[in-house]
Protein backbone atom coordinates (compact mmCIF):
# COMPACT_ATOMS: atom_id res chain seq x y z
CA UNK A 1 0.00 0.00 0.00
CA UNK A 2 2.61 2.52 1.18
CA UNK A 3 4.83 1.66 -1.97
CA UNK A 4 2.03 2.34 -4.47
CA UNK A 5 1.71 5.95 -2.55
CA UNK A 6 5.30 6.27 -3.02
CA UNK A 7 5.08 5.52 -6.88
CA UNK A 8 2.11 7.92 -6.93
CA UNK A 9 3.88 10.42 -4.93
CA UNK A 10 7.10 10.40 -6.74
CA UNK A 11 5.18 11.17 -10.62
CA UNK A 12 7.53 13.70 -12.40
CA UNK A 13 3.90 14.99 -13.99
CA UNK A 14 1.98 15.21 -10.59
CA UNK A 15 5.32 17.31 -9.57
CA UNK A 16 5.49 19.50 -12.76
CA UNK A 17 1.72 20.26 -12.05
CA UNK A 18 1.89 20.76 -8.11
CA UNK A 19 5.25 23.30 -9.03
CA UNK A 20 2.85 24.99 -11.82
CA UNK A 21 1.44 27.91 -10.30
CA UNK A 22 -1.24 28.09 -13.75
CA UNK A 23 -2.30 24.52 -13.17
CA UNK A 24 -1.95 24.36 -9.81
CA UNK A 25 -4.71 26.56 -9.37
CA UNK A 26 -6.93 25.71 -12.10
CA UNK A 27 -6.94 21.89 -10.23
CA UNK A 28 -7.62 23.49 -6.73
CA UNK A 29 -10.61 25.61 -8.55
CA UNK A 30 -11.84 22.71 -9.98
CA UNK A 31 -12.27 20.70 -6.94
CA UNK A 32 -13.31 23.49 -4.81
CA UNK A 33 -16.19 24.21 -7.37
CA UNK A 34 -16.60 19.80 -7.36
CA UNK A 35 -16.31 19.31 -3.18
CA UNK A 36 -17.71 22.61 -2.00
CA UNK A 37 -21.38 21.96 -3.50
CA UNK A 38 -20.87 18.71 -3.13
CA UNK A 39 -20.43 18.79 0.58
CA UNK A 40 -23.46 20.99 0.80
CA UNK A 41 -25.61 18.50 -1.60
CA UNK A 42 -24.70 15.86 1.31
CA UNK A 43 -25.34 17.54 4.60
CA UNK A 44 -28.95 15.84 5.93
CA UNK A 45 -29.23 19.19 8.37
CA UNK A 46 -30.59 21.84 6.04
CA UNK A 47 -33.50 21.93 3.78
CA UNK A 48 -33.42 21.07 0.12
CA UNK A 49 -34.07 24.27 -1.18
CA UNK A 50 -31.90 26.03 0.21
CA UNK A 51 -29.31 23.30 0.04
CA UNK A 52 -29.69 23.62 -3.70
CA UNK A 53 -29.64 27.39 -3.47
CA UNK A 54 -26.23 27.26 -1.38
CA UNK A 55 -24.39 24.77 -3.68
CA UNK A 56 -25.65 26.60 -6.89
CA UNK A 57 -24.46 29.84 -6.06
CA UNK A 58 -21.00 28.14 -4.95
CA UNK A 59 -20.33 26.20 -7.69
CA UNK A 60 -21.32 29.66 -10.08
CA UNK A 61 -18.94 31.24 -8.20
CA UNK A 62 -16.36 28.28 -8.58
CA UNK A 63 -16.86 28.21 -11.95
CA UNK A 64 -16.81 31.74 -12.93
CA UNK A 65 -13.33 31.92 -11.02
CA UNK A 66 -11.94 29.23 -13.30
CA UNK A 67 -13.27 30.79 -16.27
CA UNK A 68 -11.96 34.20 -15.93
CA UNK A 69 -8.52 32.28 -15.07
CA UNK A 70 -8.53 30.10 -17.70
CA UNK A 71 -9.70 32.57 -20.27
CA UNK A 72 -7.59 35.39 -19.37
CA UNK A 73 -5.23 34.55 -17.17
CA UNK A 74 -3.37 31.81 -18.12
CA UNK A 75 -2.79 33.56 -21.93
CA UNK A 76 -2.03 36.98 -21.18
CA UNK A 77 0.23 36.37 -18.01
CA UNK A 78 1.78 33.26 -17.74
CA UNK A 79 2.86 34.11 -21.65
CA UNK A 80 2.98 37.48 -21.16
CA UNK A 81 5.32 37.28 -18.84
CA UNK A 82 7.91 35.50 -21.17
CA UNK A 83 8.04 37.79 -24.03
CA UNK A 84 7.76 40.86 -21.37
CA UNK A 85 10.90 40.01 -19.68
CA UNK A 86 12.80 38.46 -22.87
CA UNK A 87 11.81 42.39 -24.62
CA UNK A 88 12.62 44.39 -21.20
CA UNK A 89 14.33 42.76 -17.99
CA UNK A 90 16.11 40.13 -19.19
CA UNK A 91 16.81 40.84 -22.99
CA UNK A 92 20.54 40.16 -22.28
CA UNK A 93 20.23 36.76 -20.83
CA UNK A 94 21.13 34.26 -23.36
CA UNK A 95 18.47 31.61 -22.01
CA UNK A 96 16.00 33.77 -23.16
CA UNK A 97 17.52 34.18 -26.91
CA UNK A 98 17.32 29.85 -26.76
CA UNK A 99 13.12 30.00 -26.92
CA UNK A 100 10.99 31.42 -28.62
CA UNK A 101 7.83 31.29 -26.41
CA UNK A 102 6.61 30.20 -22.94
CA UNK A 103 5.09 27.44 -24.66
CA UNK A 104 8.55 26.00 -26.39
CA UNK A 105 10.06 26.39 -23.10
CA UNK A 106 7.63 24.77 -21.31
CA UNK A 107 7.71 21.63 -23.62
CA UNK A 108 11.41 21.82 -23.13
CA UNK A 109 10.81 21.75 -18.95
CA UNK A 110 8.40 19.17 -19.35
CA UNK A 111 10.87 16.64 -21.00
CA UNK A 112 13.84 17.62 -19.00
CA UNK A 113 12.05 16.61 -15.98
CA UNK A 114 11.66 13.04 -17.80
CA UNK A 115 14.38 10.13 -16.58
CA UNK A 116 16.38 10.32 -19.94
CA UNK A 117 14.96 6.74 -20.86
CA UNK A 118 11.49 8.42 -21.23
CA UNK A 119 12.74 11.73 -22.44
CA UNK A 120 14.62 9.89 -25.19
CA UNK A 121 11.58 7.88 -26.13
CA UNK A 122 9.45 10.78 -26.55
CA UNK A 123 11.75 12.93 -28.76
CA UNK A 124 11.42 9.60 -30.86
CA UNK A 125 7.51 10.34 -31.46
CA UNK A 126 6.25 11.48 -34.45
CA UNK A 127 5.06 15.05 -32.64
CA UNK A 128 8.65 15.77 -31.50
CA UNK A 129 11.05 14.22 -34.00
CA UNK A 130 11.17 18.02 -35.14
CA UNK A 131 11.48 19.70 -31.83
CA UNK A 132 14.42 21.72 -30.63
CA UNK A 133 16.78 21.51 -33.01
CA UNK A 134 18.36 24.75 -32.47
CA UNK A 135 20.94 25.96 -29.71
CA UNK A 136 21.93 22.37 -28.45
CA UNK A 137 18.55 22.04 -27.03
CA UNK A 138 17.76 18.28 -28.26
CA UNK A 139 21.54 17.46 -27.92
CA UNK A 140 20.92 18.61 -24.18
CA UNK A 141 17.72 16.57 -23.90
CA UNK A 142 19.16 13.51 -25.21
CA UNK A 143 22.65 13.29 -23.88
CA UNK A 144 22.33 14.49 -20.31
CA UNK A 145 20.97 12.91 -17.86
CA UNK A 146 20.18 16.09 -15.54
CA UNK A 147 19.64 18.78 -18.09
CA UNK A 148 19.91 22.28 -17.49
CA UNK A 149 16.47 23.49 -17.03
CA UNK A 150 16.84 26.98 -16.94
CA UNK A 151 14.94 28.31 -13.96
CA UNK A 152 15.21 31.92 -14.39
CA UNK A 153 13.11 31.37 -17.39
CA UNK A 154 11.01 28.51 -15.25
CA UNK A 155 10.80 31.53 -12.66
CA UNK A 156 9.66 34.48 -14.92
CA UNK A 157 7.08 32.23 -15.97
CA UNK A 158 5.52 31.35 -12.62
CA UNK A 159 5.94 34.80 -11.19
CA UNK A 160 4.03 36.07 -13.78
CA UNK A 161 1.42 33.49 -13.43
CA UNK A 162 1.65 34.25 -9.55
CA UNK A 163 0.33 37.88 -10.19
CA UNK A 164 -2.31 37.10 -12.80
CA UNK A 165 -3.67 34.39 -10.13
CA UNK A 166 -3.84 36.92 -7.26
CA UNK A 167 -5.21 39.98 -10.19
CA UNK A 168 -7.64 37.34 -11.36
CA UNK A 169 -8.98 35.38 -8.39
CA UNK A 170 -8.73 38.17 -5.58
CA UNK A 171 -9.92 41.15 -7.75
CA UNK A 172 -11.09 40.43 -11.01
CA UNK A 173 -13.06 37.01 -10.52
CA UNK A 174 -15.12 38.16 -7.43
CA UNK A 175 -15.91 41.79 -9.60
CA UNK A 176 -17.44 39.29 -12.33
CA UNK A 177 -19.40 37.39 -9.92
CA UNK A 178 -20.80 40.44 -8.83
CA UNK A 179 -22.59 41.42 -11.33
CA UNK A 180 -22.81 37.64 -13.01
CA UNK A 181 -24.26 35.56 -10.13
CA UNK A 182 -27.45 36.74 -9.21
CA UNK A 183 -28.63 36.73 -13.14
CA UNK A 184 -27.74 33.21 -13.43
CA UNK A 185 -29.42 32.54 -10.02
CA UNK A 186 -32.65 33.78 -11.48
CA UNK A 187 -32.29 32.70 -14.65
CA UNK A 188 -32.06 29.01 -13.29
CA UNK A 189 -35.40 29.60 -11.03
CA UNK A 190 -33.51 30.18 -7.96
CA UNK A 191 -33.90 33.65 -6.97
CA UNK A 192 -36.88 36.01 -7.47
CA UNK A 193 -36.05 39.68 -8.71
CA UNK A 194 -36.02 42.11 -6.38
CA UNK A 195 -39.33 43.81 -5.58
CA UNK A 196 -39.04 47.86 -4.47
CA UNK A 197 -38.43 47.48 -0.99
CA UNK A 198 -40.67 50.77 -0.21
CA UNK A 199 -43.95 50.68 -1.20
CA UNK A 200 -44.14 54.95 -1.48
CA UNK A 201 -41.02 54.67 -3.91
CA UNK A 202 -43.36 52.75 -6.27
CA UNK A 203 -46.10 54.76 -5.92
CA UNK A 204 -43.79 57.53 -6.49
CA UNK A 205 -42.36 55.72 -10.35
CA UNK A 206 -46.39 55.06 -10.80
CA UNK A 207 -47.00 58.60 -10.97
CA UNK A 208 -44.38 59.65 -12.87
CA UNK A 209 -45.12 57.17 -15.58
CA UNK B 1 20.78 46.23 -6.61
CA UNK B 2 18.73 47.51 -9.43
CA UNK B 3 15.12 46.16 -10.18
CA UNK B 4 16.57 43.58 -12.62
CA UNK B 5 18.46 42.06 -10.39
CA UNK B 6 16.11 41.68 -7.64
CA UNK B 7 13.77 40.07 -10.06
CA UNK B 8 16.09 38.07 -11.31
CA UNK B 9 17.11 36.31 -7.74
CA UNK B 10 13.24 36.15 -7.39
CA UNK B 11 12.86 34.42 -10.64
CA UNK B 12 15.69 31.94 -10.15
CA UNK B 13 14.65 31.28 -6.66
CA UNK B 14 11.06 30.63 -7.96
CA UNK B 15 12.65 28.52 -10.79
CA UNK B 16 14.35 26.25 -8.41
CA UNK B 17 11.94 25.93 -5.70
CA UNK B 18 7.68 27.20 -6.70
CA UNK B 19 6.52 25.76 -3.62
CA UNK B 20 2.36 25.19 -4.17
CA UNK B 21 2.11 27.02 -0.91
CA UNK B 22 3.28 30.75 -2.19
CA UNK B 23 0.47 31.56 -4.94
CA UNK B 24 -2.35 30.49 -2.59
CA UNK B 25 -0.98 32.49 0.23
CA UNK B 26 -0.57 35.40 -2.01
CA UNK B 27 -3.84 35.40 -3.34
CA UNK B 28 -5.15 35.21 0.64
CA UNK B 29 -3.14 38.15 1.59
CA UNK B 30 -4.52 40.24 -1.59
CA UNK B 31 -7.74 39.10 -0.99
CA UNK B 32 -7.39 39.78 2.67
CA UNK B 33 -6.70 43.72 2.13
CA UNK B 34 -8.87 44.27 -1.37
CA UNK B 35 -12.16 42.55 -0.47
CA UNK B 36 -12.36 44.76 3.24
CA UNK B 37 -11.27 47.38 1.20
CA UNK B 38 -14.42 47.15 -1.11
CA UNK B 39 -16.66 46.29 0.59
CA UNK B 40 -15.76 49.87 2.86
CA UNK B 41 -16.27 51.53 -0.54
CA UNK B 42 -19.73 50.47 -1.14
CA UNK B 43 -21.41 53.68 -0.47
CA UNK B 44 -25.04 52.00 -0.31
CA UNK B 45 -24.67 50.24 2.50
CA UNK B 46 -25.06 51.21 6.44
CA UNK B 47 -21.27 52.00 7.60
CA UNK B 48 -21.89 48.98 10.91
CA UNK B 49 -22.98 46.53 8.26
CA UNK B 50 -20.30 47.27 6.08
CA UNK B 51 -17.49 47.32 8.94
CA UNK B 52 -19.03 43.92 10.16
CA UNK B 53 -18.44 42.27 6.60
CA UNK B 54 -15.53 44.01 6.11
CA UNK B 55 -13.82 42.63 9.06
CA UNK B 56 -15.02 39.24 8.81
CA UNK B 57 -13.69 39.10 5.42
CA UNK B 58 -9.99 40.33 6.88
CA UNK B 59 -10.72 37.73 9.82
CA UNK B 60 -11.03 34.70 7.02
CA UNK B 61 -8.46 35.73 5.20
CA UNK B 62 -6.45 36.15 8.19
CA UNK B 63 -7.53 32.65 9.93
CA UNK B 64 -6.34 31.16 5.39
CA UNK B 65 -2.97 32.57 5.16
CA UNK B 66 -1.53 30.18 8.39
CA UNK B 67 -3.78 27.86 7.48
CA UNK B 68 -2.36 27.24 4.03
CA UNK B 69 1.11 27.43 5.65
CA UNK B 70 0.87 24.85 7.65
CA UNK B 71 -0.91 22.14 5.98
CA UNK B 72 1.23 22.88 3.11
CA UNK B 73 4.53 22.32 4.80
CA UNK B 74 3.10 19.71 7.36
CA UNK B 75 1.95 17.53 4.32
CA UNK B 76 5.92 18.14 2.64
CA UNK B 77 7.54 16.62 5.78
CA UNK B 78 5.67 13.74 5.40
CA UNK B 79 7.64 12.86 2.10
CA UNK B 80 10.13 11.34 4.89
CA UNK B 81 7.43 8.77 5.40
CA UNK B 82 7.64 7.77 2.19
CA UNK B 83 10.84 8.66 0.77
CA UNK B 84 12.38 5.30 1.89
CA UNK B 85 14.40 2.90 0.32
CA UNK B 86 11.76 -0.04 0.85
CA UNK B 87 9.03 1.45 -0.88
CA UNK B 88 11.28 1.57 -3.68
CA UNK B 89 12.42 -2.11 -3.99
CA UNK B 90 10.97 -5.40 -4.39
CA UNK B 91 9.35 -6.81 -1.23
CA UNK B 92 11.21 -10.61 -1.07
CA UNK B 93 14.90 -8.47 -1.56
CA UNK B 94 13.77 -6.33 1.05
CA UNK B 95 12.58 -8.89 3.51
CA UNK B 96 15.78 -10.91 2.25
CA UNK B 97 18.01 -7.81 3.47
CA UNK B 98 15.63 -7.30 6.52
CA UNK B 99 16.57 -10.57 7.94
CA UNK B 100 20.59 -9.65 6.87
CA UNK B 101 20.92 -12.23 3.72
CA UNK B 102 22.98 -9.22 1.97
CA UNK B 103 23.93 -11.47 -1.43
CA UNK B 104 25.73 -9.05 -3.71
CA UNK B 105 22.22 -8.91 -5.62
CA UNK B 106 20.00 -7.82 -2.26
CA UNK B 107 22.87 -5.36 -1.52
CA UNK B 108 22.52 -3.80 -4.89
CA UNK B 109 18.71 -3.37 -4.97
CA UNK B 110 18.87 -2.27 -1.65
CA UNK B 111 21.32 0.68 -3.04
CA UNK B 112 19.61 1.24 -5.75
CA UNK B 113 16.41 1.79 -3.83
CA UNK B 114 18.29 4.36 -1.71
CA UNK B 115 19.50 6.22 -4.66
CA UNK B 116 15.84 6.41 -5.69
CA UNK B 117 14.10 7.74 -2.27
CA UNK B 118 16.70 10.26 -2.65
CA UNK B 119 16.08 11.35 -5.80
CA UNK B 120 12.49 11.60 -5.32
CA UNK B 121 12.39 12.92 -1.81
CA UNK B 122 11.95 16.72 -3.71
CA UNK B 123 8.87 15.53 -5.85
CA UNK B 124 6.98 13.60 -3.28
CA UNK B 125 7.60 17.12 -0.79
CA UNK B 126 6.17 18.94 -3.66
CA UNK B 127 3.22 16.72 -4.14
CA UNK B 128 2.27 16.51 -0.92
CA UNK B 129 2.22 20.36 -0.48
CA UNK B 130 0.15 20.54 -3.09
CA UNK B 131 -2.13 18.11 -1.47
CA UNK B 132 -2.31 19.86 1.53
CA UNK B 133 -2.94 22.81 0.26
CA UNK B 134 -6.14 21.22 -1.97
CA UNK B 135 -6.87 19.99 1.69
CA UNK B 136 -6.67 22.98 3.62
CA UNK B 137 -9.07 25.04 0.90
CA UNK B 138 -11.26 22.15 0.75
CA UNK B 139 -11.82 21.01 4.57
CA UNK B 140 -9.69 23.04 7.33
CA UNK B 141 -10.50 26.62 6.22
CA UNK B 142 -14.07 26.17 5.64
CA UNK B 143 -14.15 24.15 9.14
CA UNK B 144 -11.78 26.45 11.28
CA UNK B 145 -13.91 29.34 9.51
CA UNK B 146 -17.12 28.27 10.51
CA UNK B 147 -15.37 27.59 14.09
CA UNK B 148 -13.12 30.59 14.80
CA UNK B 149 -15.05 33.55 12.99
CA UNK B 150 -18.44 33.96 15.36
CA UNK B 151 -16.53 33.73 18.75
CA UNK B 152 -13.75 36.08 17.05
CA UNK B 153 -16.56 38.34 15.76
CA UNK B 154 -17.83 38.80 18.78
CA UNK B 155 -14.96 39.44 20.73
CA UNK B 156 -14.34 42.48 18.31
CA UNK B 157 -17.46 43.78 18.23
CA UNK B 158 -17.33 43.67 22.01
CA UNK B 159 -20.19 44.61 23.94
CA UNK B 160 -23.45 42.78 23.45
CA UNK B 161 -26.13 45.39 22.15
CA UNK B 162 -23.74 45.61 19.06
CA UNK B 163 -23.64 41.80 18.81
CA UNK B 164 -27.13 41.51 18.85
CA UNK B 165 -27.34 44.27 15.89
CA UNK B 166 -24.81 42.25 14.30
CA UNK B 167 -27.17 39.27 14.02
CA UNK B 168 -29.75 41.29 12.53
CA UNK B 169 -27.58 41.32 9.42
CA UNK B 170 -29.57 39.83 6.81
CA UNK B 171 -27.08 38.33 4.38
CA UNK B 172 -29.01 39.70 1.51
CA UNK B 173 -28.39 43.14 2.89
CA UNK B 174 -24.42 42.46 2.48
CA UNK B 175 -22.41 44.09 -0.20
CA UNK B 176 -20.59 40.77 -0.67
CA UNK B 177 -22.50 38.37 -3.77
CA UNK B 178 -21.48 34.97 -2.07
CA UNK B 179 -22.87 35.29 1.25
CA UNK B 180 -25.63 32.69 2.17
CA UNK B 181 -28.60 33.51 3.88
CA UNK B 182 -28.73 33.14 7.68
CA UNK B 183 -31.04 29.72 6.98
CA UNK B 184 -27.60 27.77 6.61
CA UNK B 185 -26.63 28.99 9.35
CA UNK B 186 -25.03 26.74 11.93
CA UNK B 187 -23.62 26.87 15.26
CA UNK B 188 -22.30 22.99 15.66
CA UNK B 189 -20.06 23.23 12.76
CA UNK B 190 -17.93 20.15 14.05
CA UNK B 191 -20.93 17.77 14.30
CA UNK B 192 -19.71 16.44 11.38
CA UNK B 193 -17.34 16.80 9.09
CA UNK B 194 -19.91 17.58 6.09
CA UNK B 195 -21.02 20.34 8.59
CA UNK B 196 -18.47 22.40 7.85
CA UNK B 197 -19.70 23.33 4.83
CA UNK B 198 -23.27 24.09 6.09
CA UNK B 199 -22.76 26.38 9.05
CA UNK B 200 -19.93 28.71 7.21
CA UNK B 201 -21.56 31.66 6.16
CA UNK B 202 -17.78 32.85 5.49
CA UNK B 203 -16.11 29.23 5.22
CA UNK B 204 -17.37 28.29 1.83
CA UNK B 205 -15.54 31.72 0.03
CA UNK B 206 -12.34 31.42 2.19
CA UNK B 207 -9.14 30.82 0.98
CA UNK B 208 -8.34 33.19 -2.04
CA UNK B 209 -9.67 30.76 -4.71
Amino acid sequence: MIGAISNVLSNSTLANIAQNTATSVSIETTLKSIGRPGFILIDNNISPDTKKYAATKEFLYQATCLAVYLALIIPVFKKGAFSLAKKTFFKNKPEFAKFTNASEYLDYYNLASKNITNRKATLMKDHSRNKFMHDGLREELQNNVKPEKYPLIKGTIELGSLIGSVFGLAILAPQISHYTIHPMLRMLGMEKKEEPKNPADTHRIDNKV
Amino acid sequence: MGISKTLEKICTSMGNNNKPTYVVMAIATVKGICRPMFTMMDKKENPETKKYTAIREGLTEIIAIPVYWACGEVAGKLSHLFAKPENFMDKKLYASFKAGKLTPEVVKAYENAKVLAENNLPKMNKNLMFMGVCGAALFVIPALCSVAIKPLMNKIQGNKAQKNKVTEIKPQASPQFFGYNSQIRNNDAFRNVRSVYRGSDSGMRVGGL
